[in-house]
């Protein structure tokens, strides 16, 4: 656990000093502190570009990660991620219908920036979010399975990613490849405003994700076993649902889908940490995936080439071979485990 | 004291789809100390009781009292403090260690963190230590062979530290050292912590060896309560469980299978060759007859069998060969 905290805090720090630009590490150091000395020029972009990037990736890697841990412990499916019931699918909507000038009404609700404005992006992915969620919330009371549940989840996000095709099919190239742009994810471009309702949103879902451990433990067993040893099991759903669907949904309206994180991170700390106990897994996916997070967003930036990669790329370029080799060397994973 | 008084179980009814009884007014009491034993044929609606009785399915009608008091009375904690189950699922998480999964048992009992103290530590090595499997304590659960999960999984009902402990069909998957390893531990448990252990099972033969009280269901959905002995004398379990090819037999405890167009047989020999032998011909397809004039007569002279079949004798040098012809006169 230490050692997760230090390789947040490394990563943190090279996030901050790398960047297209090139800088050095005492000017960084410097221009962070708000020393005398610092260099104006470098102290602006690492305050008004960096730092916010920085602190976006942390909340959004972490946020996800700990998403992705309570899916996969709710419907008791390695699968399992904290897209998977379509929230991300909802803001994609949202976002499409603002972007392709489609949403009369939603255009008019974001004040008409028509679909320009970040922050008719914002409310766009939020709203659209916070829509398939109220309906798989409101399905979720009906029904007695997971199983189901997550079919019908699976299902909610189909449709919704469909209704998106057929958006972008009739909308001129420019449009679509603007809200491509957004559908590959990025943590530039958060301001410190964002970061104002971004940040607190986030640590408060974060907060409430760990109070929520000891039933998640219950929950390993199946609902059957939770029910048994006293757990709630239908309160207790709610509530992981709400949480982790906050966690993905505020990620999605300030970053876009970032992808593979969700899925990914809770693995790699399942397997780093050899437990399923959620008492040392979600503490540990919260660091693990702030730092995986900010290693990506740092090779976003793609440090001293002055280009920039789209992050979904990244992320799972970076991620994938990584989880695999994890795989390879575990020897839980090669007997066979279900998450 | 498990008490079960006018109790219906079922599926409630939905949309005007009326409800589905499974079973109807049942009455019945299990003691603690006593290995209570669940049996019917399949389908008869065993596991449905044992879900209302652990709460997991709500009662259609009537009650089910624990120490006198309704269970549906309790609120979740409290009756997870008094009943704990082990069901039928056999998937378990991976990256968990019997301990670990033993310890989720203390669940009710730990605070809002689910922190372990040390009296929960002391519990968990109890419940490994009397179900003997303190030895598998740091094994990943998904590693353990059906016998010694069940074990774990037993342990970890036991450190909920319940009044009454259900258990269904647990001894499904085992082999038969395992089972009767198994009920015997649930049986030593039942006496030496005076908990209600309610055990519902296929294996009929050890149920009637080993059981305390039989809970029987019938094929008709009615509830026997009885001693195995009660329920044998009375014929309860012949009525049950007797079919075209199966006949309980109440002296031997066993069920013998019988073929079609059989003959009588009578045997003489010594020991132990003549329950085997009587054995060995009853599977091919002759009914053992001690007395009287039978179609067929097969002695040991010491040497050799001698068969006596329509006034002519064979002879056998073994007793494969004697059961080979055997099964062919039975048949011709």
């Amino acid at each position: 656990m230490a050692v997760l905290a230090a390789a947040v805090a490394v990563s943190f720090v090279l996030a901050v000093a790398l960047g297209s630009t090139t800088i050095p590490l005492d000017q960084a150091v410097a221009a962070l502190l708000r020393l005398e000395n610092a260099d104006p020029g470098a102290q602006t972009i690492i305050w008004t570009v960096r730092l916010p990037r920085a602190i976006t990736a942390l909340l959004a890697g972490a946020a996800l990660s700990v998403a992705g841990v309570q899916m996969q412990t709710l419907f008791r499916n390695p699968l399992a991620e904290p897209y998977i019931l379509g929230v991300s699918s909802g803001a994609s909507l949202g976002v499409a219908l603002v972007v392709t000038g489609w949403g009369g009404l939603a255009s008019a609700f974001t004040g008409g920036v028509a679909g320009l404005g970040r922050a008719g992006i914002v409310v766009a992915a939020s709203a659209g979010a916070a829509a398939v969620l109220g309906l798989v919330l409101a399905l979720s009371r009906r029904v007695r399975s997971v199983v189901t549940l997550l079919i019908i989840g699976v299902m909610v996000g189909s449709t919704t990613a469909s209704l998106i095709t057929l958006l972008l099919a009739y909308s001129d190239a420019q449009r679509a490849q603007q809200y491509l742009g957004w559908s590959l994810g990025s943590y530039s471009g958060t301001t410190w405003g964002d970061l104002a309702l971004f940040t607190p949103v986030c640590t408060a879902a974060l907060a409430a994700a760990l109070m929520g451990v000891k039933p998640l433990n219950a929950m390993l067993l199946g609902e059957n076993y939770a029910r048994t040893m006293g757990v709630r099991v239908r309160r207790v759903r709610t509530a992981t649902l709400l949480t982790a669907s906050v966690l993905a949904g505020s990620v999605t309206a300030y970053c876009g889908p970032v992808a593979f994180l969700g899925l990914a991170v809770p693995h790699m700390a399942k397997l780093l940490l050899g437990t399923a106990d959620h008492r040392v897994l979600m503490p540990a996916s919260v660091l693990l995936g702030g730092a995986v997070s900010l290693v990506c967003c740092i090779a976003t930036q793609a440090p001293g080439s002055g280009a920039v990669l789209p992050l979904n790329a990244v992320t799972t370029v970076l991620g994938a071979p990584v989880v695999i080799a994890v795989l390879l060397r575990s020897r839980a994973a090669q007997t066979g485990w279900a998450g | 004291m498990l008490s079960l008084r006018s109790l219906s179980v079922g599926y409630p009814g939905r949309r005007r789809r009326p409800a589905r009884r499974v079973l109807e007014g049942l009455e019945a009491v299990a003691r603690p100390g006593d290995l209570t034993v669940l049996i019917g044929p399949n389908g008869t609606g065993k596991s449905t009781l044992l879900r209302t009785l652990a709460g997991l399915q709500p009662a259609l009608e009537g009650q089910v009292l624990l120490d006198g008091s309704p269970i549906t009375a309790l609120d979740e904690v409290e009756r997870a403090r008094r009943i704990a189950v082990v069901l039928t699922e056999r998937d378990l998480p991976a990256l968990l260690t019997a301990r670990e999964l033993t310890g989720l048992g203390r669940h009710p009992h730990t605070g809002f963190t689910g922190r372990l103290t040390a009296a929960d530590q002391a519990v968990i090595d109890w419940a490994l230590q009397v179900t003997g499997a303190a030895h598998l304590a740091h094994r990943p659960v998904t590693e353990l062979s059906d016998g010694e999960r069940q074990r774990v999984l037993t342990a970890r009902a036991l450190a909920q530290e319940p009044s009454a402990i259900l258990l269904d069909e647990p001894t499904a998957f085992l082999d038969v050292p395992s089972r009767v390893a198994l009920m015997g531990l649930l049986r030593r448990l039942a006496r030496e912590r005076s908990l209600v252990v309610v055990v519902s099972t296929h294996d009929l033969e050890l149920a009637l060896r080993i059981a305390d009280r039989i809970w029987l269901i019938d094929p008709a959905g009615a509830l026997h309560c009885g001693t195995p002995e009660e329920l044998t004398l009375n014929g309860t379990i012949g009525a049950s469980f007797d079919g075209e090819e199966l006949t309980f037999e109440a002296a031997s405890g066993v069920f013998v299978l019988h073929g079609k167009g059989r003959g009588t047989a009578r045997v003489t020999a010594d020991g132990t060759r003549r329950p085997l032998l009587e054995r060995a011909l009853t599977r091919a397809g002759w009914h053992p007859s001690p007395e009287g004039p039978a179609d067929l007569a097969v002695t040991w002279t010491g040497e050799a069998y001698e068969a006596v079949r329509d006034g002519t004798a064979h002879r056998f040098t073994s007793l494969a060969d004697l059961t080979d012809w055997a099964r062919h006169e039975a048949n011709r």
